[in-house]
């Protein structure tokens, strides 16, 4: 039992970790939150569940429904935020809420509300470790969010652009010494940020179903992980992420099952209320 | 600070202030204090820490290390508001107005630690509500005629020219009723006439016996106006004294007015 | 606020319509309309509530739904568990929205703008998981039916029963006035210009003396006050709470209320209570292109238009005026001319 809630965690926790990522990449560049991260997750998931219906082979459909949430974030900055960077902070926040909204409810338009299994080449397999059985979707999962992590961390030290993306949680200006557009560096970081969360939505897909309302609880856990990390942290929003996975999954065994969402919205009023700078909140103090 | 009676009538202490970015140190064992009814000027190349000083002595951040006294508290880390309360009032380096509102309006803000921020009173309309509220207009009536901007007070305050702009902000500092005006840079930008005409209020203001506290970069500014110049450099005190002494300083001659005499 | 005085010409007119509402029930026969208007009162004081810390303050909440649920929830479980009534379960409804408020508030607002949207979502999502998991308490996904009418009112002989819609009329109407009043008087305070200096400024308004976490905090609760006596009266209304009202969707539509209206302004609340009550019920066979709807206005207002349809009239007004200054200028120069 205890494994299998661990496991669960584990799964559980690298979505919210990939989910994290995003919101405190674009943290990082714009100070803003992304309010419309989560329609992200929905849309790269729903995008894939359709190609998957044109009898797209499976790697091309999560690739495309990959691609699809980096364009959709790419196209929120081109076409809202980037034209509102004058504007004050408030009305942002109040048209992330409304892009939203509107994917949301969007999606519900097209595709109905509801929910839709992706399917997996894994889903149905499992691989035994002793006497326990674990679903090689879950092994995949874990081993992709593990490389999406590395690949992460290498684009960001090894790349020029990465480095601009780095400097620019800086000072956003500072990309302009290293020959790089601001503008470009900003669109990077959704592109990037949003294929991430695309990948989580996808990932999650085939074991959580897919529905227009389902990037809402996983954005605001995204967001807890993200704030529990530090804002802006991107180590600390994985490793957070992870640990609220496994908090989620173990705390879900002693409460009714209606109440499970609540433990994250819980844990996020309660970091928001003792330490809103996060549990790793220091080491990017003094990084800056 | 070497004369006994200085010292004692010093409204403003800084001991030993120390602030760091990261591994900068944009303060660094700062001491030097205000002399009451006096126009103290900071002076120092750009990125001397100045403003970080200013930010210090407002409260908007906490120093690493030392202390700030207002006459004998200690508001050292205090919010900004608090120290606000204690009688200390600034304008910022970038002229912080409110977009919305018009020329009274902005000032109307300046009294709020005259009117209060109580609800009750509020909801009743009681006597001293009332009171105070006239209090705080006939205030702000009497200080835009003093700066002189009674006839725009309907104008919306972020349309007026730069330098009205800064006499908007100077109004909304007085309205505070502050002991000690923080002044940071207020004449950058500003043509000839215009600062010309800032001086004369300055010592206006301080003729009404508010102690000015002002960073600027025009030395001509600098050495009419002021009785007192305090020069930094990376963070730390240079020199202090009257403009004579430190007009003719070699070390500030070097370090910060060595570029303006080449130049001339 | 000189510039904002009104004259008393248009005082006597504001009077004159506002006694007049009260009639309105005379001129409407069929009673969905009544309903309609009824809905779009309880609407105008849950955006007046909102827009006082959206508008007036700057800062966004996303849980003002849960508030309008605690209130309404509240209400309702007094009246039905302890026989309260409507008189009696309204100031419960208020006391524990401003308590629950306060301590939101406290919580969301002590860092950045957006740890509230977040903190206030997450409370939502809590709030809206109690009220369908807590089966006990309130009667989880199916609600809590026939909640009482208030009770008749009884003055100097007349009696003013509630049996349909029309009776509720002029109680929520003089509600929607005390709202209007109240936050009439409270922007036009110490207590109100320090909100609005701090949307405007923060920093400088720290700068001036005004304690920001409090002030904002304090209209926080205020605001989430209004939301719980809007719920009480939701409740005694429909005489029915049930989940499904109290979900994101209804903080959305609140806040989408105030940003077409007009974030910072009374009759932009109203207004925008107005047409969202009246569209919501247009669109009530499509809740999703509704929302589409919503969600599609909300951007293209923010980026377009930032104060609203009274922000639109203001710039058209402001235009008009200017205009018509001119031509009375240059036809006194002409009449002047033309006497030499």
């Amino acid at each position: 039992m205890f494994f299998d809630q661990l496991i669960n965690g584990i799964v559980l926790g690298s979505i919210y970790a990939l989910m994290a990522i995003g919101y405190t990449m674009v943290w990082n560049v714009l100070r803003f939150i992304n309010f419309a991260h989560g329609e992200v997750y929905m849309g790269g998931a729903f995008v894939s569940l359709y190609l998957l219906l044109l009898d797209t082979p499976i790697w091309l459909a999560y690739l495309g429904g990959v691609l699809a949430g980096a364009l959709l974030g790419y196209l929120m900055e081109k076409a809202v935020y980037m034209r509102m960077r004058n504007a004050p902070k408030l009305n942002l926040l109040i048209a992330a809420i409304g892009i939203s909204i509107f994917l949301q409810n969007l999606a519900q338009y097209i595709w109905g509300a509801t929910p839709e299994r992706l399917t997996s080449p894994f889903l149905y397999k499992n691989i035994q470790i002793g006497d326990m059985m674990i679903n090689q979707h879950y092994i995949f999962i874990i081993i992709l969010t593990i490389l999406v992590m590395m690949v992460l961390e290498l684009f960001m030290n090894r790349t020029i652009m990465g480095k601009a993306v780095q400097a620019a949680s800086q000072n956003i200006s500072a990309t302009q010494l290293m020959g790089i557009n601001a503008n470009k560096v900003i669109s990077v970081t959704f592109a990037i940020g949003s294929a991430v969360g695309a990948l989580a939505g996808i990932l999650v897909g085939p074991v959580f179903l897919v529905y227009p309302t389902m990037g809402i609880f996983a954005g605001l856990k995204g967001f807890t992980a993200s704030v529990m990390g530090g804002m802006g942290n991107i180590p600390g929003a994985m490793v957070a992420g992870l640990l609220l996975g496994i908090i989620e999954s173990f705390a879900a065994g002693f409460i009714s099952s209606g109440y499970r969402d609540a433990v994250a919205m819980v844990i996020l009023l309660f970091i928001l209320l003792v330490r809103p700078q996060g549990i790793f909140g220091k080491i990017i103090q003094q990084k800056v | 600070m070497s004369s006994e009676k200085g010292y004692d009538t010093a409204i403003l202490t800084v001991e030993r202030l120390s602030k760091a970015f990261g591994g900068v140190k944009a303060v660094n064992d700062l001491s030097f204090s205000v002399t009451q009814n006096a126009i103290h000027a900071i002076i120092g190349p750009n990125g001397a820490g100045k403003s970080t000083l200013f930010n210090l002595i407002t409260g908007v951040i906490a120093p690493n290390e030392g202390k700030i006294k207002l006459f004998n508290h200690d508001i050292t880390s205090l919010r900004p508001d608090k120290i606000a309360q204690y009688g200390v009032s600034r304008t910022f380096q970038n002229i912080r107005l409110f977009p919305d509102m018009t020329v009274f309006e902005t000032v109307l803000i300046g009294t709020y630690l005259l009117t209060g921020g109580k609800l009750l009173p509020a909801l009743f309309r009681s006597n001293e509500f009332r009171k105070r509220e006239r209090q705080a207009k006939d205030r702000i009536k009497e200080i835009l005629q003093f700066v002189g901007l009674w006839d725009m007070r309907n104008e919306y305050a972020a349309k007026l020219s730069y330098g009205n702009q800064r006499r908007v902000e100077i109004a909304r500092a007085l309205a505070t009723n502050p002991r000690l005006l923080l002044l940071d840079e207020p004449t950058a930008g500003m043509n000839q006439k215009e600062t010309k005409e800032l001086m004369q209020l300055f010592s206006q203001v301080n003729q009404q016996g508010i102690t000015i506290l002002i960073i600027a970069h025009d030395m001509h500014l600098v050495n009419t106006l002021s009785n007192q110049i305090t020069v930094i450099n990376f963070g730390e005190k240079l020199v202090e004294g009257p403009p004579e002494v430190i007009q003719n300083h070699p070390a500030v001659v070097e370090a910060y007015m060595g570029r303006a005499e080449a130049n001339a | 606020m000189e510039q904002t005085k009104k004259s008393y010409f248009q005082k006597i007119i504001l009077i004159i319509v506002g006694i007049a509402l009260f009639l309105l029930p005379f001129a409407i026969t069929n009673p969905y309309i009544m309903y309609i208007i009824n809905l779009i009162l309880i609407y105008a004081l849950l955006a007046l509530g909102l827009d006082l810390i959206v508008g007036y303050t700057g800062q966004v909440s996303v849980g003002h739904g849960a508030f309008f649920g605690i209130g309404a929830y509240t209400a309702a479980i007094v009246a039905k568990k302890v026989g309260l009534s409507f008189w009696l379960t309204l100031p419960f409804s208020i006391v524990i929205t401003a308590a629950i408020g306060f301590i939101i508030g406290f919580i969301g607002l002590k860092l950045i703008e957006e740890y509230l949207v977040m903190a206030t979502l997450a409370f939502g999502t809590i709030i809206w998981l109690v009220f369908l998991n807590w089966t006990d308490l309130t009667g989880g996904p199916m609600g809590i039916a026939g909640i009482p009418a208030p009770p008749t009112i009884k003055l100097g002989g007349f009696e003013f029963p509630f049996l349909q819609y029309h009776d509720y009329y002029p109680l929520l109407l003089i509600f929607v006035y005390l709202g209007i009043l109240i936050t009439r008087l409270l922007i036009r305070s110490g207590f109100g210009r320090a909100c609005t200096a701090i949307r405007d400024d923060e920093l400088a308004a720290q700068a001036m003396g005004i304690p920001v976490f409090k002030t904002k905090v304090t209209m926080f609760t205020i605001s989430a006050t209004f939301c719980g006596a809007a719920g009480a009266l939701y409740a005694h209304f429909l005489h029915v709470v049930s989940p499904e009202t109290f979900t994101f969707s209804m903080s959305v539509t609140i806040l989408t209320m105030v940003m077409i209206g007009g974030q910072g302004s009374i009759a932009g609340a109203i207004i925008g209570a107005s047409i969202l009550t009246i569209s919501s019920e247009a669109l009530r066979e499509t809740p999703e292109l509704r929302m589409l709807i919503y969600g599609f206005l909300i951007v293209i207002m923010i980026m377009f238009f930032p104060k609203g349809i009274m922000g639109l009239i203001q710039i058209i007004k402001r235009r008009f005026l200017q205009k018509n200054i001119l031509i009375e200028k240059s036809s006194v120069e002409k009449e002047g001319l033309g006497y030499e």
